[in-house]
């Protein structure tokens, strides 16, 4: 209850609906593409979540403080160059520091920007709460959608390559699942994800209700 | 029997066994059968229940499963107790969570399945196939009488797309001349699979070499196969019980084994550099299993006879197209599969034609 | 006259169960009461004409109404009325008459009567057959000048007679044809010919039934007037709603009685009654009625009469020791006879006796079923065809099975006498999709045969949910489709109950 302390009831609130209550992948669907695309191994699956944490922070700041100032009709547009522009950083920096995973993740950075996550978020939340908020709204939807992501890089990549951070785990003899290399086995491990963590929020809301 | 009855009432009531009250339901129901009576009209009902239809389903299944443990021994009967075992473990898992009963449909997905498998293929993914094909195939829709699927044929095609070097290279003659050791003492059959010629399947030899099996060979099984697949003669008895007792409908596998002889013979007249001539295509690869026993599954399979025959033709068109046209050298639960999926759209639209929408 | 074969593509043959009622026909003693129900078959509620304490004779017309649709009843022995009150009639509260017999079995005579009948006008002969009663014959009545059924004699255009007897246990109509039977049954149809003259008459008989076909041919006049027809007696081919569309083509009025398309449709021994009272005065006060199934001891014909407690007529035949389920009139659609103090009245043609068989059997499911039947052929008794006693099939009320999920084997459309979808049908009124798809997939054409629920292999009550769908829609406020044809008598129609 230290976390609750230290939020405050309102933070404390916004933090468990992004991370379980709401999950953006789990509950609403969102950015299923890019979690298809890039889950085959974990280090894409790392990158992946860190670069859409934060551009989410980022055009959380960004949205929230101006959210007064941002004109009615052409908010879209401003979320848009936004989110644009951190992504542009982050593909430059991955590009620079880790050129190996830029190369693998490659046009999906790019597409973050087309992330429904942040552009939901940012239409739902961040324009409408000041900036502390926001900023909580966005870290716990990101990390929400980085764990998801890890846990189906997790299971992919042992499963398809036998390896995990491109370590062989695997004892020899293993025989590689080609089908989880391929999209429909995260087809297959997203809808069994969605399907096991809808069914555990269904019994915790019968539990309370 | 009075002991049995005594003990089964007693399990119910140990508090931690209970928790598995549908497997003790399951095996009471199947032992001791129901004391419920009709209420209304009528006040007589028909003597049968799903578990003897689904039994008749396995009787049906019996012959093709004794051939398979003929030809490979040990090892067959290994692949069919752990594939009913997984199976099982899936159902069983999804009654308890779901509380509801047991159903009997596994019984036949769990049958099935190994038979459409390669002799060679590892266990561990034997099991891996029947729980995904149950899961997937299946529990995933809400269980027997939901699902779109045909699950053994999704356990089946998940694993070929899975494990494409166990599931397509390694054909097995039958081990028909095995000495009884090899056959029935190694049971992971490393010497008798590695001693035994690994050969192509019929429909594959035909693809490379255009060389043609002969009768002989294909009725009695003598090549190399699915477990369950070559002995198209205890196929043949098999689906005709089958029919026979109503457990499966006749318009499917008549209208399917129909269509590709007509389709193959129509195209081997015209192309006959690549498709193979009409006698050939019927009794090679998985086609009469797969007609008799896979097609004819009443869940995934349209309802209306207009319905049947149409899955039926498709089936047999598809199948003569892939097995011609495509990269793979079988084309039978691909398109059983595909048609599967269209089989609520057949009905749909034999249902709009037959029955005109009213005006209120 | 050589029958015609009309085959029935659908339902499904009842063939070799236990309990047929055997050649053999017992007149049980005159009770010491009866209870004579004012509303016996079709037509309305009759008003009573005797008070209590007035003695009455055999035959006597102890309540009429000629206003409404209906037909007189009559005290079915001689005695003393001894109450006047109501009764509670298979769940319907019905007025009755309660009259203590003083045991003797002679009757009165109808006025104008006459074994000569020919002599007699058609309205006279109308006027007997009102009289008698066996003007309620029939789902809706034998139409006479006397307001019997819902048309008049002029409006019928075809009148069947049929004996075919699909139920799983029949009234076997050897017995009531047997001797003079035949040819009674023979001038029976001369005198309705003469009453309904302008109707085209259709006689059907069960095609297995081989001695009687024989002299029924010889015996019907030869001038072409009667057309002769067998079928298979495929359950539910002798209901109306069957029977009608297959001999005279065109489609059932559903919702409304063949009467409303100008049809009458008989059993034997209506006729039979037709004739006892045109030709020998005897008005409706003894019936023919089997006692089948497996719990009586002894399955036989009794001829009884009218208004006799149930209680007394099957008294010598069932061990008190047994559990027994009565059904009337038929295993499939047949409502529970409970209440053994209820009088025997017009409607009773069977009684069978059924054992609660609420016992477990052990392997039910693996059993090679020699005595047991099925749509399909996965009980072994499909092998043997022939009325074998060793083979015959038992009947009992367990439902052989749990309940499971529609696995869409299609068997309930196949033996779906109507050829709609039930169980496309059933699935959309349990999921609560009452909508004009139901309509689409003609719900109203359902007749309630229940034939569907016995097939079902997942035990699923589907007729059941048929009929839960139809009130469901008529609730909400959809109407059953009207017939194309026009109706005749529905303003009468209407007015029964
Ligand atoms: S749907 Fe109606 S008519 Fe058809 S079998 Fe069922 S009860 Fe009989
Ligand atoms: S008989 Fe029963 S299980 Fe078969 S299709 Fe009809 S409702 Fe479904």
């Amino acid at each position: 209850m230290l976390l609750k302390k230290v939020l405050g009831a309102k933070g404390y609130k916004i933090v468990k609906k992004g991370i379980w209550g709401e999950h953006p992948v789990f509950s609403a669907c969102l950015g299923i593409c890019s979690a298809l695309a890039v889950s085959n191994k974990v280090e894409n699956a790392i990158a992946m979540g860190a670069g859409v944490t934060f551009v989410l922070v980022a055009t959380a700041v960004f949205i929230s403080a101006l959210r007064t100032l941002i004109p009615q009709r052409v908010r879209i547009i401003t979320y848009m160059i936004v989110i644009a522009s951190f992504v542009i950083i982050v593909d430059k920096t991955l590009q620079a520091f880790f050129p190996d995973i830029s190369e693998a993740v490659g046009p999906y950075v790019g597409l973050i920007i087309t992330n429904c996550i942040i552009m939901g978020r940012a239409e739902a939340f961040f324009i409408q709460n000041k900036i502390s908020h926001s900023v909580l709204d966005a870290v716990s939807n990101g990390v929400a959608y980085s764990y998801t992501l890890i846990l189906i890089a997790v299971i992919r990549e042992l499963l398809g390559f036998g390896t995990l951070l491109g370590m062989k785990v695997m004892p020899g003899g293993w025989e590689n699942w080609v089908v989880m290399t391929m999209a429909p086995g995260a087809f297959f491990l997203l809808g069994l994800a969605i399907w096991i963590a809808r069914a555990i929020q269904d019994a915790g809301s019968e539990k309370e209700g | 029997m009075k002991i049995v009855r005594l003990l089964l009432d007693s399990l119910y009531k140990i508090p931690v066994v209970n928790k598995a009250e549908p497997l003790i339901e399951a095996i009471d129901a199947a032992l001791f059968g129901t004391t419920d009576t009709t209420q209304r009209g009528p006040h007589i009902v028909d003597a049968i229940d799903t578990k003897r239809y689904m039994s008749c389903a396995i009787a049906a299944l019996l012959p093709a499963t004794l051939a398979s443990i003929y030809f490979y021994g040990l090892r067959a009967i290994l692949i069919i107790a752990v594939s009913y075992m997984a199976g099982f473990f899936v159902e069983f898992m999804f009654a308890v969570v779901y509380k509801h009963k047991i159903h009997e449909g596994f019984l036949v997905t769990g049958l099935i399945f190994p038979l459409v498998l390669p002799p060679t293929t590892p266990l561990w993914v034997v099991a891996v196939g029947v729980m995904f094909g149950v899961l997937f195939g299946k529990e995933m829709f809400g269980g027997t009488g939901r699902n779109i699927f045909n699950p053994a044929l999704v356990g089946r095609l998940f694993i070929t797309i899975a494990f494409p070097a166990i599931m397509t290279i390694s054909w097995l003659m039958p081990i028909t001349d095995a000495t009884f050791t090899d056959k029935w003492l190694t049971p992971f059959g490393d010497t008798a699979i590695t001693d035994a010629i690994t050969a192509a399947t019929p429909l594959a030899v035909y693809k490379t070499t255009k060389v043609v099996a002969s009768f002989p060979d294909l009725l009695t099984g003598n090549t190399a196969g699915s477990m369950g697949e070559t002995c198209r003669i205890a196929i043949i008895i098999g689906g005709l019980f089958l029919m026979f007792t109503k457990a499966g409908n006749w318009r499917i596998p008549v209208s399917y084994i129909g269509s590709v002889f007509v389709f193959a013979a129509i195209g081997n007249y015209f192309l006959p550099d690549s498709i193979a001539p009409p006698g050939f295509q019927l009794f090679a690869g998985g086609l009469m299993f797969g007609a008799f026993f896979m097609a004819t599954d009443p869940v995934t399979s349209p309802f209306t006879c207009a319905g049947k025959y149409t899955f039926g033709i498709m089936c047999g068109v598809l199948t003569v197209l892939i097995r011609s046209f495509s990269g793979y050298v079988e084309g039978v639960m691909f398109s059983i599969v595909i048609m599967n999926a269209l089989a609520p759209l057949i009905d749909h639209i034999v249902l709009s034609l037959k029955y005109r929408p009213v005006k209120v | 006259m050589i029958p015609k074969y009309k085959a029935f593509p659908r339902g499904y043959e009842f063939k070799n169960f236990e309990g047929q009622p055997e050649g053999k026909l017992i007149q049980i003693k005159i009770p010491a009461g009866v209870t004579i129900p004012l509303r016996q078959g079709f037509g309305n509620e009759v008003t009573p004409v005797v008070e209590p304490g007035q003695r009455v004779a055999a035959g006597q017309i102890i309540g009429r109404d000629d206003e409404s649709v209906s037909s007189p009843v009559h005290s079915s022995v001689n005695g003393k009325i001894a109450k006047i009150g109501k009764i509670d009639y298979l769940g319907r509260e019905v007025g009755a008459i309660t009259i203590e017999s003083d045991g003797t079995g002679d009757w009165q005579k109808l006025q104008g009567c006459s074994s000569d009948w020919q002599g007699l006008s058609a309205e006279k002969i109308g006027e007997l057959i009102y009289l008698s009663g066996a003007g309620a014959s029939g789902r809706a009545g034998i139409p006479t000048e006397f307001n019997s059924s819902v048309i008049a004699p002029a409006e019928v255009e075809n009148v069947i007679i049929q004996g075919v007897g699909s139920e799983v246990h029949n009234l076997s109509p050897d017995v009531l044809l047997k001797g003079e039977g035949l040819s009674h049954f023979i001038e029976g149809l001369k005198i309705l010919k003469k009453v309904m003259a302008g109707a085209r008459f259709h006689l059907v008989l069960n095609k297995s039934q081989k001695s009687l076909i024989n002299e029924v041919s010889q015996l019907l006049p030869t001038d072409n007037l009667i057309n002769f027809f067998t079928v298979t007696p495929k359950y539910p081919v002798d209901h109306d709603e069957v029977l009608t569309p297959l001999l005279l083509g065109g489609k059932f009025p559903h919702g409304y009685s063949v009467a409303n398309i100008g049809v009458v449709v008989l059993d034997i021994q209506a006729v039979l009654h037709v004739y006892e009272a045109v030709a020998e005065g005897k008005s409706l006060i003894e019936r023919t009625v089997a006692l089948c199934g497996p719990g009586f001891r002894e399955k036989l014909h009794v001829k009884l009469r009218l208004g006799s407690p149930l209680e007394h007529v099957i008294r010598d035949n069932v061990d008190a020791d047994k559990k027994l389920r009565l059904v009337l009139n038929s295993c499939l659609t047949g409502q529970r006879l409970s209440d053994l103090s209820l009088p025997v009245d017009r409607t009773f043609t069977t009684v069978t006796a059924l054992l609660e068989e609420n016992e477990s059997q052990f392997l039910a499911f693996a059993r090679p079923g020699f005595r047991r039947d099925s749509y399909s052929r996965t009980c072994l008794s499909s092998l043997f065809k022939k009325n074998s006693k060793m083979f015959q099939k038992t009947c009992g009320t367990n439902v052989h099975g749990e309940l499971r999920p529609c696995i869409f084997c299609t068997f309930c459309e196949e033996v779906c006498p109507v050829s709609i979808i039930p169980h496309l049908l059933f699935q959309h009124v349990e999921r609560d999709v009452i909508d004009e798809n139901l309509l689409r997939y003609k719900i109203f054409d359902c007749i309630e045969c229940n034939l569907c629920s016995y097939v079902c292999p997942s035990k699923i009550p589907v007729a059941e949910f048929i009929k839960k769908g139809k009130s469901g829609l008529i609730s909400e406020g959809f109407e059953i489709p009207a017939p194309d044809t026009a109706l005749k008598g529905l303003e009468k129609y209407k007015s029964v109950e």
